[in-house]
Parts: C-alpha cells; sequence; structure tokens
C-alpha cells in the first residue's frame, strides 16, 4: 500500500508539471496582460511606457526563462509574489482557503447527509410515488445551474423575506452563528447539484446490491428488512457512491469559483478569477498549482480509504 | 427595513415614471448645515468594486483614483469649480512662465510619523517622470524641465515652454507625494501606503476591502472627523439597494442609475445625484473605410439618438453631451450651439448617398468585456444606424486587446470612457494633436486642430484660451471623428447620520475629509 | 435479470424529456416565425416593462422583447451546446477509437494527454479557454469542444477495448479483415449506442457550462441573446426586473432536464439491467 501511495504521488508531482505547464502557456496567450490592466482603458500613455512596465514585470524574458525562473521558485517553495498586490501568493491562497474549504466540505457533506437516506428510500420503494418523486427532484437537481440558483436564493432571501447575511465574511471559529449566516445558502447552492447525483447512484447502486446472493441469504436466514438494508445493504452499496463523492470533488472546484462570484466570498476561487482577469499571472499559477495538488492528494486519500472500508481491494 | 411586494411593485412603477423625468432628484450638497461637526465613529462606505492594488503612481483604476484623495496628497488639488487650489504647498510663485516656486506646508507629517520635505516632493514628482516607472500620469508633467530642492521647504520647478495645465496637472490622479525613503524595490507601495492624507491605510485586502484609519498628525488641524472608513464590496449593484434596506452601509456609491432610483426609496438616506466629469463616447477611426470620409462620420453623428441612449445605457440620469461635460461649464459650448448634435435620420441617408456608399454600408464597432454602459450604448447605436443603413458588427473584446489596438493607434470605431480632465487642454490635447506632440489616437490628422491645440496650450490668459476652445469645439462638431455620448452623473446615497459629505465632479471623495456622523 | 418488458416508449420521463426536447429544437428552427418581436430592437418607451399579454416574459433595459430573445437564444444556447459536443464527438471518438484499437504507444500519448485535461474541472478549463481566444460565441463553442473531447475518448476507448478482444472480432480478423473493415462492420455499431448515451449526457453539461460562461461575461456576448447573456444583462436588475433574471434560468433548466431524461431512459433502455435506476 505504501509503495502504491509512492507511485501515485510521483504520478503527482509528474501531471502537477504538466498542468503548471499548460496554466503557463495559457495564460500568455490570454490577449493582454498585467501592464494593460494597471493602466486602465482610459489612460493616455505611449507605447514607451508600456514597454517600461512589461521590463518591469520581466514580461519581455523568454517564455522558458519566464517558466524555469518561476519553477525554481516553486521547487524552493516560494510561490512569489501577487503582481498586483505585492503579496506573497502562498499568504494570499492561506488567508482564503478556509473559506473555500468550508464551502467545499460543506456542499460534500450535506450532498451526502441528503443523498443518501433519499436515495436509500428511493431503492427500497422502487416503483411506488416516492422513489417517482425522488427520482424527479435529483434529475431537477442536476438541472439548475447553480449561478442561477443562487441568485433566485438571493433575491429571495434579501428581497422577499428582508433578510441580509453580513457583508464581510466571518470566520468559523470566531462566530459560529454569522458565520453560517453567511455561507449557508452558498453550501446549498454548491451541494445541490452533487447531492442530486449522490441521491442517484446510492439509489441505482443499492439495487444492484439489494439483486446479490448474499442478500437473499440473509432474508432467507430471516433477517428483518431494515436490518439487512442497513447491515448488508447500505454498507455494500455505498462504495461506489464513494467514488462517485471523490469524482464530484471536480465539480465543486469548478463550482466553488462560480458561487464565490455569486455570493461574493473571499475564497480561493474569486482570487483565481479575480487573478486571471487581471492577468497576475503568479497567482493565477500558484492557485491552480495549489488546487490541483490538494484534489490529487484528496483524491488519493479516498483510494487508499477504499482499502479500509473494502478489504477485497489491494493496491498493486 | 421590510419591503412588502406591493411597495416593490410600486416603486418599480415610479421608476417607470422617473425615466422620463432625468435630473429630478436633488443634487449638490448632502447634509449640508447640520450643526457643528463631531469627532470619532467609523463609517462603512459600499461597493461593487475595489482596485486590485493602491500603488500611488502607477495604479489607474477609476475606483483607486476616486479614494487616493483619502490617504495620498499632492502639491495641489483640484477642488469643486475645477481649479488648483494649495494642499501640501502652501502657496506658490509664477516666477515666469516656465518658473514656479512651491512654498510647502509646514509640519506635514506622513502616516508613518515622519515629516515631509521637498526631497520627498522632488522624488516623487520625478518617479512619476521616470519613463522606467512606467505611470500612466507620466505624460501630464512632460513640460517639466527640472526640479529642484531650494531648502527644507522650498521647490522649484522649471518648464521647457509655458504650460496652462501645469498646475492642475501638479494634481492630477498619479501624483501622491510619498516619503523619498519609501521605494526600493518600487514594489512597496501596491499594498501599503504612506502618504499625507486624512487618513491611513489600515488594513487592504486587493479587490475586497480596504480599510482607512484617521491620521492623527493631520495637517489640517481637527480634521477628518470620522475615526475609520471602511470600504467593502458586494457581489452586484441589487445587493447595494439590499444593504442600504438592511442598514449595513452608511454610503454608497451606484453606477448604474436604475439601481440608484431603486434606492431613492429607502428614506433614513440622502440620495444625490451630481454632474461627473467622465462620459461615454464613440470613437471613429479616421484612417479607414467607411469612417475615412468626413459624410460618413457626419452620417454616424446625425444618426445616433443621444438621448435615447442616456434614457437606455444611463437611466436618465446624466447630461447628454456636445463636447465636453457640463461640470466643465466654464469651458463647455452648449449642444444646440454645435452643428450635427440632433437626430435626423433622412440627413443621415443623404449624406451616406453623398459619400457615395450604397446601404447596407458594413461598420464594426467595438466594445469592451465588462462595461455595462458601453454594452448598453452600443446596441441602441447599432440599432439606431441600422435604421440609416449601415450593417452594424459589435466587436466585443478584452481590454487588453482593445489597449494595445488604442495605444498602437490601429483601433476600429469604438465605444470608449474617458474623463477625469479638468481642462480642455488635457481632454483634446493627447487624444487629437498628431505625433509626436500628440497622439492623435483616432488618426484624424486635422491640421487646424494642431494649430488650435498647441496655440490654447501655450496661452495663459483664461479668457483668450477659452475662445481658442470655442473654436476646437465647432471644429470637432463640424467633422465629428468623436461622438461623445453622454456623461454619468456621480451617485451616491448617503445615510442621514453621515454629515457634511459633499461630491466633486472629479469623483474623488474628498468630501469624506470633511464629513462626521452625528450622534 | 429483469425481463425487458417495457421498451422506450414505455418510459414516461424519457418521453416526456424527447418532446420537450423536440420541441425545444423546434421552436429553435422556427425563431423567427414563433417569436413575436424581434430580438434585438430597441424600444426606449418600453424598457422594463413586467409580463404582461403584449410581453409573455416582460422587456428588458433596452424594451426588447424577453420572450423572442430567449426564443432566439435557443438557437444560440443550443447551436453552441450542439455543435461543440458534435466537435467533441468526433474529434475524441475518433482518437479513441484508434487508440483503443491500435494501442501501445499511440494509446499511451493520447491517454496522458487526456488526462492533462481531465485534470481540469471542466468548468475552469472552459474558462481558461476561452479567455485565450477571447470572448465570442465561436470560441465559447471551441472551448466546451477542447473540454468534453476527453470525455468521448475515454467512452470510445473502453467501448472498444470491451469488444475488440471478443470472439468474433478476432474471428473475423483471422479471416483476413483489415483494421478498417473491422472498425467500420463490428467495431462501430456496437460502440455506437454507449457513444449515443454519452452524447446526450454531453449536451446538457454544455448547456450547463456556456451559460455559466456567458453569465461570468466570458462566453457570449450582447446583443447576441444566449440564455446565460441574457442571464449576465439581467443581473444589474435583479430588484427592479427579476423577471429578466427567471425566464432564461427557466429555459436552462427545462433543456437541461430535457436531455437528463432523455439520457437517462436511452441508458436504461441499453442496459436492462440499471431499469429503473
Amino acid at each position: 500500500m505504501w509503495q502504491y501511495a509512492l507511485r501515485r504521488l510521483i504520478a503527482m508531482a509528474a501531471t502537477l508539471l504538466g498542468v503548471s505547464v499548460i496554466v503557463f502557456v495559457m495564460m500568455r496567450l490570454i490577449p493582454g496582460t498585467v501592464v494593460e490592466q494597471l493602466l486602465g482603458q482610459s489612460a493616455l500613455v505611449s507605447e514607451e511606457t508600456v514597454l517600461s512596465l512589461r521590463q518591469f514585470f520581466g514580461l519581455d524574458r523568454p517564455w522558458h526563462v519566464q517558466f524555469v525562473d518561476w519553477l525554481g521558485g516553486v521547487v524552493r517553495g516560494d510561490l512569489g509574489e501577487s503582481w498586483r498586490s505585492d503579496r506573497p501568493v502562498l499568504e494570499l491562497i492561506l488567508a482564503r482557503l478556509p473559506v473555500s474549504a468550508e464551502l467545499a466540505v460543506g456542499a460534500v457533506a450535506w450532498s451526502l447527509l441528503l443523498g443518501i437516506p433519499l436515495g436509500t428510500v428511493a431503492a427500497l420503494g422502487r416503483g411506488t410515488p416516492y422513489d417517482g418523486s425522488i427520482r424527479f427532484t435529483a434529475t431537477l437537481g442536476l438541472s439548475v445551474p447553480a449561478f442561477w440558483q443562487g441568485t433566485l436564493l438571493i433575491l429571495l432571501f434579501s428581497l422577499y423575506l428582508s433578510w441580509m447575511p453580513p457583508l464581510d465574511w466571518i470566520p468559523i471559529t470566531e462566530d459560529l452563528r454569522g458565520n453560517l449566516a453567511i455561507m449557508a445558502l452558498p453550501i446549498l447552492t454548491l451541494g445541490t447539484a452533487t447531492a442530486a447525483v449522490i441521491t442517484r447512484m446510492t439509489r441505482s447502486s443499492m439495487l444492484e446490491v439489494l439483486r446479490q446472493d448474499y442478500i437473499r441469504t440473509a432474508r432467507a436466514k430471516g433477517a428483518d428488512e431494515p436490518r439487512v438494508a442497513g447491515r448488508h445493504g447500505l454498507r455494500n452499496a455505498l462504495i461506489p457512491v464513494a467514488t462517485v463523492a471523490g469524482v464530484q470533488m471536480g465539480y465543486i472546484l469548478g463550482g466553488i469559483v462560480v458561487v464565490e462570484d455569486v455570493f461574493n466570498l473571499p475564497g480561493v476561487g474569486r482570487l483565481l478569477l479575480d487573478a486571471i482577469f487581471q492577468r497576475d499571472y503568479p497567482v493565477v499559477q500558484g492557485t491552480i498549482l495549489v488546487g490541483a495538488a490538494l484534489f490529487m492528494l484528496l483524491n488519493l486519500a479516498v483510494d487508499l480509504l477504499y482499502g479500509v472500508i473494502d478489504p477485497r481491494i489491494r493496491y498493486r | 427595513m421590510r419591503i412588502t411586494r406591493r411597495a416593490l411593485l410600486g416603486s418599480a412603477g415610479a421608476v417607470g415614471f422617473g425615466l422620463a423625468a432625468p435630473g429630478t432628484l436633488r443634487p449638490g450638497r448632502a447634509g449640508a448645515a447640520d450643526g457643528a461637526p463631531r469627532t470619532g465613529g467609523r463609517i462603512t462606505f459600499g461597493s461593487t468594486a475595489l482596485p486590485a492594488s493602491i500603488e500611488p503612481h502607477l495604479e489607474g483604476a477609476d475606483i483607486y483614483q476616486r479614494r487616493k484623495p483619502l490617504f495620498y496628497e499632492s502639491l495641489v488639488w483640484v477642488d469643486f469649480d475645477l481649479t488648483p487650489r494649495p494642499q501640501l504647498a502652501e502657496r506658490w510663485e509664477e516666477r515666469s512662465p516656465t518658473e514656479y516656486v512651491f512654498h510647502l506646508r509646514r509640519g506635514v507629517r506622513f502616516h508613518n510619523g515622519k515629516e515631509m520635505t521637498a526631497e520627498d516632493v522632488k522624488f516623487s514628482y520625478e518617479r512619476v517622470l521616470d519613463p522606467k516607472t512606467g505611470s500612466g500620469g507620466r505624460g501630464d508633467l512632460v513640460m517639466i524641465k527640472a526640479i529642484e530642492v531650494v531648502d527644507r521647504e522650498t521647490v522649484k520647478f522649471t518648464l521647457h515652454e509655458p504650460t496652462a495645465t501645469f498646475l492642475i496637472n501638479l494634481g492630477g490622479k498619479y501624483n501622491a507625494v510619498v516619503p523619498a525613503d519609501a521605494v526600493k524595490t518600487g514594489r512597496e507601495l501596491n499594498h501599503a501606503a504612506v502618504g499625507t492624507g486624512p487618513f491611513a491605510v489600515e488594513a487592504f485586502e486587493p479587490n475586497r476591502r480596504l480599510v482607512l484609519r484617521r491620521h492623527a498628525d493631520y495637517w489640517d488641524r481637527g480634521k477628518p472627523y470620522l475615526d475609520a472608513i471602511t470600504f467593502q464590496t458586494v457581489p452586484d449593484e441589487s445587493s447595494l439597494v439590499a444593504a442600504l434596506r438592511a442598514g449595513q452601509v452608511d454610503m454608497v456609491q451606484f453606477d448604474s442609475g436604475i439601481n440608484f432610483r431603486l434606492a431613492s426609496a429607502v428614506r433614513t438616506y440622502e440620495h444625490v445625484s451630481a454632474p461627473g466629469i467622465r462620459w461615454v463616447v464613440l470613437d471613429l477611426a479616421g484612417d479607414r473605410p467607411p469612417t475615412d470620409r468626413p459624410d460618413v462620420r457626419r452620417a454616424i453623428a446625425v444618426a445616433i439618438d443621444r438621448q435615447a441612449i442616456l434614457q437606455i445605457a444611463g437611466h436618465g440620469l446624466g447630461t447628454r453631451l456636445g463636447l465636453l461635460p457640463p461640470a466643465m461649464a466654464y469651458w463647455a459650448m452648449p449642444a444646440e450651439k454645435l452643428a450635427n448634435q440632433t437626430r435626423d435620420v433622412a440627413k443621415a441617408r443623404e449624406l451616406l448617398q453623398a459619400a457615395g456608399l450604397t446601404p447596407p454600408v458594413p461598420l464594426t464597432i467595438r466594445s469592451l468585456v465588462g462595461y455595462p454602459a458601453l454594452a448598453a450604448s452600443v446596441q441602441v447605436i447599432a440599432d439606431n444606424l441600422k435604421e440609416v443603413g449601415f450593417d452594424v458588427t459589435v466587436e466585443t473584446v478584452d481590454i487588453g486587446v482593445w489597449i494595445k489596438d488604442w495605444i498602437a493607434r490601429q483601433s476600429p470605431p469604438t465605444m470608449n470612457e474617458w474623463g477625469g480632465f479638468v481642462d480642455p487642454d488635457q481632454a483634446f490635447y493627447r487624444h487629437y494633436r498628431t505625433p509626436p506632440k500628440g497622439m492623435d489616437f483616432r488618426r484624424w490628422g486635422s491640421a487646424e486642430a494642431d494649430r488650435l491645440l498647441d496655440e490654447g496650450r501655450s496661452t495663459l490668459d483664461r479668457a483668450r484660451r477659452k475662445a481658442i476652445y470655442d473654436r476646437v469645439q465647432a471644429l470637432m462638431a463640424e467633422d465629428p471623428i468623436s461622438i461623445p455620448l453622454y456623461a454619468p452623473n456621480l451617485l451616491y446615497s448617503v445615510s442621514r447620520k453621515l454629515k457634511g459629505f459633499r461630491p466633486y465632479p472629479t469623483g474623488f471623495l474628498y468630501g469624506l475629509r470633511f464629513a462626521w456622523l452625528s450622534a | 435479470m429483469t425481463a425487458r418488458t417495457a421498451d422506450l416508449g414505455g418510459n414516461r420521463l424519457f418521453v416526456a424529456g424527447a418532446v420537450i426536447a423536440g420541441a425545444f429544437v423546434a421552436a429553435g428552427v422556427l425563431a423567427p416565425l414563433v417569436a413575436p418581436y424581434s430580438p434585438i430592437a430597441v424600444d426606449a418607451a418600453r424598457m422594463f416593462e413586467p409580463p404582461s399579454a403584449a410581453h409573455l416574459f416582460g422587456t428588458d433595459r433596452f424594451g426588447r422583447d424577453l420572450l423572442s430573445r430567449v426564443l432566439f437564444g435557443i438557437r444560440v444556447s443550443l447551436g453552441i451546446a450542439g455543435l461543440s459536443i458534435g466537435v467533441a464527438t468526433l474529434i475524441g471518438g475518433a482518437m479513441g477509437l484508434v487508440a483503443g484499437y491500435f494501442g501501445r504507444g499511440l494509446d499511451q500519448l493520447l491517454g496522458r494527454l487526456m488526462d492533462l485535461l481531465f485534470a481540469f474541472p471542466s468548468l475552469l478549463l472552459a474558462l481558461g479557454i476561452s479567455a485565450v481566444l477571447g470572448a465570442g460565441a465561436t470560441t465559447t463553442t471551441v472551448a466546451i469542444a477542447v473540454v468534453y473531447t476527453p470525455f468521448f475518448f475515454r467512452v470510445m476507448r473502453a467501448a472498444v477495448l470491451a469488444e475488440k478482444n471478443l470472439a468474433y472480432v478476432e474471428a473475423a480478423a483471422a479471416a483476413g479483415a483489415g483494421p478498417g473493415r473491422i472498425i467500420a462492420r463490428y467495431l462501430l455499431p456496437n460502440v455506437l449506442a454507449p457513444m449515443l448515451v454519452q452524447v446526450v449526457v454531453g449536451l446538457s453539461y454544455a448547456i450547463l457550462i456556456e451559460s455559466a460562461l456567458s453569465y461570468l461575461g466570458v462566453g457570449v456576448q450582447p446583443p447576441t441573446p444566449s440564455w446565460g447573456t441574457i442571464l449576465n444583462e439581467g443581473k444589474e436588475f435583479l430588484l427592479i426586473s427579476p423577471w429578466i433574471s427567471l425566464f432564461p434560468g427557466l429555459f436552462i433548466m427545462l433543456s437541461v432536464l430535457a436531455f437528463n431524461f432523455v439520457s437517462d431512459g436511452l441508458r436504461d433502455h441499453l442496459d436492462p439491467r440499471l431499469r429503473g435506476a
């Protein structure tokens, strides 16, 4: 298992390098640089001014020199500084990570809390109106654009219910109620699609398991139905659900960007979006590198966890 | 404050009526004559965007420039009537048209406690002037030949040639006096500010939050009155309205007239709509068909319904323009006295015919990603032009592409938003004077404009300058290479508890220096 | 295993989905005929009108009829989704076929490349690509196509790998059939079904991605009416005229829902074990 983990980590490093190259090239292909963003659209400047600013940011150097320079820093643990605010990129990310992490964990947690019971109920009551309405609702949840759902929720709460969350973000450690007042709607929005996926997956996985021999055996031995479903069914049905939950992290990461934008949350997604718009290359590269690394580590952790849940899995 | 559905529908109806009657809101001074000012208290100022950096000599964003005078200052500042007034310079002597001596105010302290000296002034203006710095304000100062420190409190500026706008340019938006030893790598001032202004920057989170705290050693004793100002972003302007209703902010600035009108129903705030000096404009290209022909340019000018653009893009809260905004009252010629200002579809068609073009005439107009007012204006223009025989393609580009082509003098006809100028020389010279002296971004190549602009720049007498710029405006209306559309008003909602705030046409928030919270 | 009692026609959700999707496509094709007004004609006298008999969905800041804009928006939103998924299917499918059939180095190379693209959350990758190419309908199409190419690559490759080693394919190869013939005759017909399901799933994702990009302001640009673009324009007027933000969103949701029902139905039909799953 440790060997397996090591091999995965090495592959991860290679992927991260590839991701970095892609991001690096893409950012430089995007028209315009930090210089135009800095000058603004109404600046009356000469080309000379533009050139000296390009020099200042080192944009006049060949791409590979810029990349090696950046990579050298990363290897030493230095992600560089933002070109706009001059703060260390790592500091910017760490300051905003709690927001995004809470959003992601909250969204996954509530989607599991909602999805697993609903999926189980649907599977056990297969063909009943319960099943039908749960399936319909789940498909509906899959079809709502997150940004639109967020907009409607804001409209509903701020306009019709006259309820506004605090303007500035409050850490969960400081004031739980204040924090939840801000985070409840974003978490709800971000988790909707995932909850729908989990519901659907739990249902089909549960149906699959209920058909298996050992369930029939358990039934034949006279175990009562809730016990069959809970003890034998759900536990086994959850393995594929865990996989799906892992895959959903990719969706969640993308969704974080949108949800943080709609709700104006000071998270990493917002940091990234702002940095892309402002062509703040070090921040974009650093954020994506850290994001991708976390994402892959999480997936590795999920995979390793299977070994604990499911003894049949062996790592080679 | 609880808003019922009925109240909402009611206010929506009111807005519908309001749109037909612009300018009904009270402009000017908010909360004037409200008893004696009192020191203390903190306010929250809501807006949809904050700058990415607070670098005094480099950051060009308008959202930054407006807030910057609260913590950075220059030798002079531009007052309500758009004339230069002493700020860090207590007074100045004009020894000759090319020699100015500034006597600095004594006892001015930076936020770090250090006392300001003539060295700091010299360093700061030279930094902006240095091409290596890359400041957008360099163009404002190129008339400066030398800056000399006479003594600790006196500094002398020598100019290459007499320049009417020299003093105003010293108070230009890219300038700020910083300590001479504050800049080493050139990046320190991106996120920390060391100025002399009434407030010091306590915390700055790029794009999100800016917290200012009262500068106890401020040279204007007793001011400012407020202890702290927090600038806070919200997701969009609807949220600004919601935040007003919930009383979460003490003051907000709106870009969109419609949300401002909606906010105007909240009675605990005073709603201020005041003329500004930014304006939305359609710029043509003098070197490419079809806008290389003056008749086509005139056709476009008379095809456009400026009033409809003001209604739709500006929600009626602003002024349709001749060539200069009404806030530049001394200089601006009224639209009625200028040619090609009113919509005349028949004339536009005739002009197209006179130019030898048969409809549909293809025309590409650029717009910028992320500028709602431009996107709204260009759609009205496209519709207007279609009616007279143009086939308009709207090409929306990123600011990076836009500015690259603009600076390289290759931009096709484009929507633009400019301003922040307080003198016609600033508004016209670099824009229309042919190279090498100006940039003539639109490739107009008008020899007469060149002559007039040179004359206006070196003439120091105000009345004579006025006559010159009247002729410039007449010329630009006659051959419209650039078609100003409307100047949006500055829109603020201010809590009734916040007294003494006054809007400035520049949009700069000088007014908060004199504002106080009532008990 | 359950007997195949019900066929597709008996699946009510599938039928509903197919009908809605069909209606959308028809309304899109016939937009110039069914839309009551021009989608771009400005009318300053009719700004921000709430829904009424004359304007079923109300009007926007330009006094434009929202129903007409949403109907023309079908062309843009579904058009972009269809085109981008079509391109992704062809390119991704072809690469998957080649990689799966010929295997070895080529498979390795293509596989790694696709893995790299897959490492990015799809919305972020699409955002990055449209930033590189500049905003607009064409570039949005390209961005979505690139994002979903690996998706179809994987489906096709897996399907080909599963079929390739089956006895009848090996028998054909032994009988001297060339790769072209084997692919055309034996592999393609058998992998088309799983691909079809994924194409429909892909369509629903593509609609969501396009709307998100346009909503964020980096996708389709005004005055072209895509659903996301209309929502982006409506953002500023959420309080004054919420209907601008309501109807395009409903249309996005309905169309995605329809495609989801269709893909669910197809999947059940193709894999009876999953019936009702």
